[in-house]
C-alpha cells in the first residue's frame, strides 16, 4: 500500500498497482523505494483525490500508456469518449478543471486526456461570446481590437 | 482574462491540448477514416461553425495562445457549397456576394498563421462555385503534408506536376461515378487529362474515390505502401497491384453492382510486402478473387456484398478451400452468411484452413446457430491460436447459454464442466487462451438477454482476465 497525504491533511491508503496509474507517483516509487512515510500532494485536495482514486480504481489491470508518447496522441483524435469517463466526468465545472489540474500534476495521460475532450466538446458549437458565459471568463480586448476581430471573421458572419 | 479562480490556474499547456481537441472535433467528421467520401454533398459545415477564429476572440489570454502557436492553425478544413453564393439563397440573405471569396480570404489569414508548420489541408468544394480556391494549395504546396480534395476534376490541373515535397497522405476524388446524399449513383464530370502527382518524393499513403482507374492519375507508385481504392474493375486488380511493388496495406472497393458480372483473374497476385487486405463489396461470383490474393498476407477483410438471392449454390462455392492462407493469416474479419447445415459445414472448413488466426471478426444477418459455434469453438486443434472472437449477428435466438459459456470455458482452457452434445468427457483445448470475446446480436423477444442466465460463470471468467462483452441490441443491454 502507498500512502497519499492530500493539502488539506488527509490521509489515504491506496494500492500500488491502482496508484500507478500516475506516471509521477509510480516515477516516485520507482526512485525511492518502499518507505512507509506518506507521498505529500501539495496540489491536491482530498475530494478531488477521492475522484482521482475512482478512475484509477476502474481502469485497475489496464496496460498503462507508454511514457514517451505525447500527451497529444494518448487515445485516438476522434473526440470519442468511453460511457464510463462521460459518466465520470459529469460533475460541475470547478471539479471538472480540478480533475484535469490533479491529472496533470499527478501525470496520468489517459485522464488529463478524458478532461481535456470533455472541456472540448462543452466549446463545440459556441461563438466567442458564448464560450465566454460558458467559462465566465471577461472581455478584456479593447474597442480597436475587438474592430479587427470583427473584420477577421467577417467571411463566418456572412452565413 | 480568465476571471473564474480555477480556470486562471489552468497552465497555457493545458489549453493548447484542450484547443487541439476542440479543433479536433470540427476536422473529425471530415477526416474520420471510415467516411464514406464518395458522399458528394456531406451535410456537415462543422468548420464554419467550429474554428480557431472563435477561440481567438474569446479573451486577450486565448487570443494570444492561439497567434502563439502556429501548430494550432496547421489543419485547414474546407468544405463549401454552391448554396451558400446561389442567387436564391443571395437574394434572400439580403445579398451578400462572393462569400466563397470572403471564405478564401480567411483561409489565407488561417493558413498566414501556420507559419512554417506542415499543413494538413482538406478541401470539399462544390464544382459550381467561384472562384477557385486551388491557390490555397498551389501556393503552399512545399509545405503540404496531408492534401484531401474532392473538387471538380476540371481544376485539378491546377495540381499538374506540381512539387509536393512533404505530401505523404494523398486522397482525391477523381472523375466518375459520384453517390448522392441519398445513396444514387450519377455520372460526374471526367478529366480531361491525366493528372501527374509523380513529384512527391514522400508520398505513400493514397486514397482515391470516384471510379478508379490507373491510367487517370500519375503518381510515385513504386512507393505507396498503404491505398484505398474505389469502384474497382475486378479485372483490373492485378494490374493495380503490379503497379505497386512495395504495397502493405490495400483496400478495394468494388463498388457495388458492377462486379457481379465482371470476372475476376485467376493469376495470384505477387505483391511481396501485402500484409494486409480489405476486399468490399464482393459479389458471390466474385468467389474466384481469394484465389488470385498473395499468400503471406496477415490480414483479410472481406465484406462480400449481400444482393438478393444468388442461390445456395453460389452463396457454399466461396466457402472452398483456399489451403495456402494457413500458414500466415493472423486476422480474418468477413460477413459470410451460410444458410444451410451445409453451407455452415463448409463454413467451418474455410474458417478451420487459418490455424495461425489470432483474430477472427464474423459478421452476418443470418441466426446464430449452436451448432455453428460449437464446431468453431469447440473442436480441439481447431484455431489453435485463437485469442481474440467477435461475432456481430443480426440474430441470435437460438443461442444457448449453455454452449456460449461451453465454449468460453473450453477456449480458456477452463473445465467445461459439460460437453454438450456427447457423454464423453470434453477433450483439452491445449491451444492459446482465448483474451478476448465479443458478442453483438439480438435477442429473441419473449427471451432474456445472450448470457443472462450465466452471469455469475461470465463473471468468473471475466475476473480471471477474459475480456467480455455480449451486447444486445434488442434490449440495448450488455452482459456480464
Amino acid at each position: 500500500m502507498v500512502l497519499l497525504l492530500t493539502s488539506d491533511n488527509e490521509m489515504f491508503s491506496v494500492a500500488e498497482d491502482v496508484i500507478k496509474r500516475s506516471a509521477y507517483i509510480k516515477n516516485m516509487l520507482e526512485d525511492v523505494g518502499e518507505s512507509d512515510l506518506p507521498i505529500p500532494l501539495p496540489n491536491v485536495e482530498s475530494n478531488v483525490l477521492v475522484k482521482i482514486l475512482e478512475y484509477c480504481e476502474h481502469y485497475r489491470g489496464e496496460p498503462l500508456p507508454a511514457s514517451d508518447v505525447d500527451p497529444a496522441e494518448i487515445g485516438d483524435r476522434s473526440l470519442d469518449i468511453a460511457d464510463w469517463d462521460q459518466k465520470y466526468m459529469a460533475v460541475d465545472q470547478e471539479m471538472l478543471f480540478e480533475i484535469i489540474l490533479a491529472a496533470n500534476y499527478l501525470d496520468i495521460k489517459s485522464l488529463l486526456d478524458v478532461g481535456c475532450k470533455t472541456v472540448a466538446k462543452m466549446m463545440k458549437g459556441k461563438s466567442s461570446e458564448e464560450i465566454r458565459t460558458l467559462f465566465n471568463i471577461a472581455n478584456d480586448f479593447t474597442p480597436e481590437e475587438e474592430a479587427q476581430i470583427r473584420k477577421e471573421n467577417a467571411w463566418a458572419e456572412c452565413r | 482574462m480568465l476571471s473564474s479562480s480555477c480556470l486562471s490556474d489552468v497552465p497555457e499547456e493545458i489549453w493548447l491540448q484542450i484547443f487541439k481537441a476542440y479543433l479536433d472535433t470540427a476536422h473529425a467528421a471530415a477526416l474520420a477514416p471510415d467516411l464514406d467520401r464518395r458522399t458528394i454533398m456531406p451535410h456537415h459545415h462543422a468548420f464554419l461553425h467550429s474554428n480557431l477564429f472563435v477561440l481567438s476572440a474569446v479573451c486577450k489570454d486565448w487570443r494570444s495562445l492561439c497567434l502563439n502557436n502556429s501548430i494550432l492553425w496547421s489543419t485547414l478544413y474546407l468544405c463549401f457549397w454552391t448554396y451558400y453564393d446561389d442567387r436564391r439563397t443571395l437574394k434572400r440573405r439580403g445579398g451578400k456576394p462572393q462569400l466563397l471569396k470572403k471564405v478564401i480570404n480567411g483561409m489565407e489569414l488561417w493558413l498566414s498563421r501556420a507559419k512554417k508548420q506542415p499543413l494538413f489541408i482538406s478541401f470539399n468544394i462544390h464544382p459550381s462555385t467561384h472562384p477557385r480556391p486551388c491557390t490555397l494549395i498551389t501556393g503552399r504546396a512545399q509545405q503540404i503534408q496531408t492534401l484531401d480534395i474532392r473538387l471538380p476534376p476540371n481544376w485539378y490541373n491546377a495540381f499538374d506536376k506540381l512539387d509536393f515535397p512533404l505530401l505523404t497522405t494523398l486522397k482525391v476524388q477523381v472523375s466518375g461515378v459520384k453517390v448522392n446524399w441519398n445513396g444514387t449513383r450519377s455520372r460526374w464530370a471526367t478529366m480531361t487529362a491525366p493528372l501527374d502527382l509523380s513529384q512527391c518524393p514522400r508520398l505513400s499513403s493514397v486514397e482515391v474515390t470516384g471510379t478508379f482507374s490507373h491510367n487517370q492519375i500519375v503518381l510515385p507508385w513504386h512507393q505507396i505502401v498503404k491505398i484505398q481504392l474505389s469502384e474497382v474493375v475486378p479485372r483490373d486488380l492485378v494490374e493495380v497491384l503490379k503497379l505497386l511493388p512495395n504495397i502493405e496495406e490495400c483496400l478495394m472497393d468494388f463498388g457495388g453492382s458492377d462486379c457481379m458480372g465482371h470476372d475476376f483473374p485467376t493469376g495470384r497476385v505477387r505483391a511481396r510486402n501485402l500484409k494486409s487486405l480489405t476486399l468490399k463489396n464482393v459479389g458471390y461470383k466474385a468467389v474466384s478473387i481469394l484465389r488470385t490474393i498473395p499468400l503471406h498476407l496477415c490480414s483479410l477483410r472481406v465484406r462480400v456484398l449481400h444482393m438478393g438471392f444468388d442461390g445456395y449454390e453460389a452463396r457454399d462455392k466461396i466457402f472452398d478451400p483456399i489451403l495456402p492462407f494457413s500458414d500466415t493469416l493472423l486476422s480474418l474479419s468477413i460477413n459470410l452468411c451460410p444458410s444451410t447445415s451445409r453451407g455452415r459445414a463448409k463454413y467451418i472448413d474455410f474458417l478451420s484452413q487459418f490455424r495461425s488466426l489470432v483474430t477472427l471478426e464474423l459478421l452476418t444477418e443470418k441466426m446464430l446457430y449452436k451448432d455453428f459455434i460449437e464446431a468453431l469453438l469447440m473442436v480441439p486443434g481447431r484455431l489453435p491460436n485463437l485469442r481474440s472472437v467477435t461475432i456481430n449477428w443480426q440474430f441470435a435466438s437460438n443461442v444457448y447459454d449453455d454452449v456460449l459459456l461451453a465454449a468460453l470455458r473450453f477456449r480458456r482452457n477452463v473445465d467445461a464442466g459439460l460437453n454438450v452434445g456427447s457423454e464423453e468427457p470434453p477433450a483439452p483445448h491445449a491451444g492459446a487462451v482465448l483474451e478476448r470475446f465479443e458478442l453483438q446480436c439480438w435477442s429473441a423477444e419473449s427471451s432474456e438477454s445472450p448470457g443472462a442466465s450465466i452471469k455469475p460463470e461470465l463473471m468468473q471468467l471475466v475476473m480471471d482476465g477474459l475480456k467480455l462483452k455480449i451486447f444486445d441490441r434488442r434490449t440495448g443491454l450488455y452482459t456480464p
